[in-house]
């Protein structure tokens, strides 16, 4: 059985490297859509909540050259409500990377109300922005010492930028 | 942090399916991994503090449901992102922006904080189930097992007739074995190794 894993385990990650293109780093997201170019839709919230998701955009547009951008008539879809449950957001990648990938994105504005007080509108635009890095492939709390937007532990008040180190992992994966 | 067991082979496993061109989209259409952003804490008087309640007990059932957010009247577009928009929309948008949670009825058998009884039945919802022939899956998120298995959950109230929820996935259910030490679910969780005479300590030494 051991055998088995200490052969497995190199084989898998050969046949990654040659499926996705980019190592199997512990960063690397394999939900996140296929290139830095692609739209997706806003669903069931007002303007003020669209700016949020735009700001988003914009944040890692400026620092990846990426081109993420709304479109009406976008498969991928990001909205916001009000969730009887303790997590800030979600992101959910639906079809298969490369052929039909597409993602929804939630964000949990009561969790965020009641736990942000006067800081809410930044723990707003954290939370969109880190959910927004998903589709860029970056995973959920890397394992590094250095800051990223993408740890659960972070500031939600002062993490509000794609880090030094994040920007390094979209660059590295695209 | 961490999944306690084999969780980094489970990874590369299920990397080489995400990313393999003969998993056909079919497939990937039965099966959704959802990935939650949820508030982290930092110790055992942090997690201890915030929770509105702290109960052992045991899952008699689940049911997979669908958890749809909530409208309100409230009229800042800000606190409420549904203001402004038309209602017909709305209605729409609340059947599209369901998540799948599996509910769970806990029999409390300890209440180390909180207005709970022993004895009790209470309901404890999470993230993921199987609806519609779809499998909706968290990778942080422990299903509650109806197998008579004894657990100690750090709570959130959402209010009256709505379920409970974990503070945090990993961070808020420990297994409980007798006497025994808590065991985390994950690694790094901060009350793993506690008991739940530390944890009374705690909660007595907060009020």
């Amino acid at each position: 059985m051991r055998l088995r894993r200490l052969l497995f385990v190199p084989l898998a990650v050969t046949g990654l490297i040659a499926a996705t293109g980019v190592p199997a780093q512990a960063t690397y997201y394999s939900g996140g859509m296929p290139s830095r170019t692609f739209n997706y839709k806003t669903h069931g919230i007002n303007s003020t909540w669209v700016e949020f998701y735009d700001t988003g955009n914009i944040r890692w547009n400026q620092r990846v050259s990426s081109h993420i951008g709304r479109s009406t008539s976008a498969a991928a879809d990001a909205t916001a409500g009000s969730y009887s449950q303790s997590w800030y957001g979600q992101y959910s990648p639906h079809g298969v990377r490369g052929i039909n990938r597409t993602f929804s994105i939630k964000v949990n504005s009561r969790t965020l109300q009641a736990a942000a007080g006067s800081n809410y509108t930044k723990w707003i635009t954290s939370t969109v922005t880190h959910e927004i890095g998903h589709s860029l492939s970056l995973a959920d709390n890397p394992n590094t010492t250095q800051a990223s937007l993408m740890k659960h532990s972070r500031n939600r008040t002062t993490s509000q930028l794609p880090t030094a180190y994040d920007i390094a992992e979209v660059e590295r994966i695209y | 942090m961490r999944r306690k067991g084999g969780i980094a082979a489970g990874a590369i496993v299920f990397a080489v399916l995400s990313g393999c061109s003969a998993q056909s989209a079919t497939e990937a259409s039965k099966n959704v991994e959802y990935s939650f952003d949820y508030p982290v804490y930092d110790n055992a008087e942090q997690i201890i503090g915030t929770a509105d309640v702290i109960v052992r007990g045991t899952a008699l059932t689940s049911r997979a449901e669908w958890l749809y957010p909530e409208t309100s009247t409230e009229t800042d577009p800000e606190l409420n992102p549904q203001a402004g928009v038309p209602a017909d929309e709305i209605a729409q948008w609340r059947q599209d922006a369901a998540v799948a949670v599996t509910v769970s009825t806990l029999k409390v058998t300890e209440v180390l904080k909180g207005e709970v009884k022993v004895g009790e039945q209470i309901e404890v919802s999470q993230v993921g189930g199987t609806l519609d022939g779809v499998t909706y899956t968290d990778e942080d998120t422990t299903i509650l097992p109806s197998d008579g298995s004894e657990f100690v959950l750090l709570l959130a109230d959402h209010g009256d007739g709505k379920p409970f929820d974990l503070l945090n996935p990993e961070q808020a259910l420990y297994e409980a074995n007798g006497a025994e030490p808590l065991e985390a679910v994950a690694e790094d969780a901060p009350l793993d190794n506690e008991t739940t005479k530390d944890i009374k300590a705690e909660v007595a030494a907060q009020k």
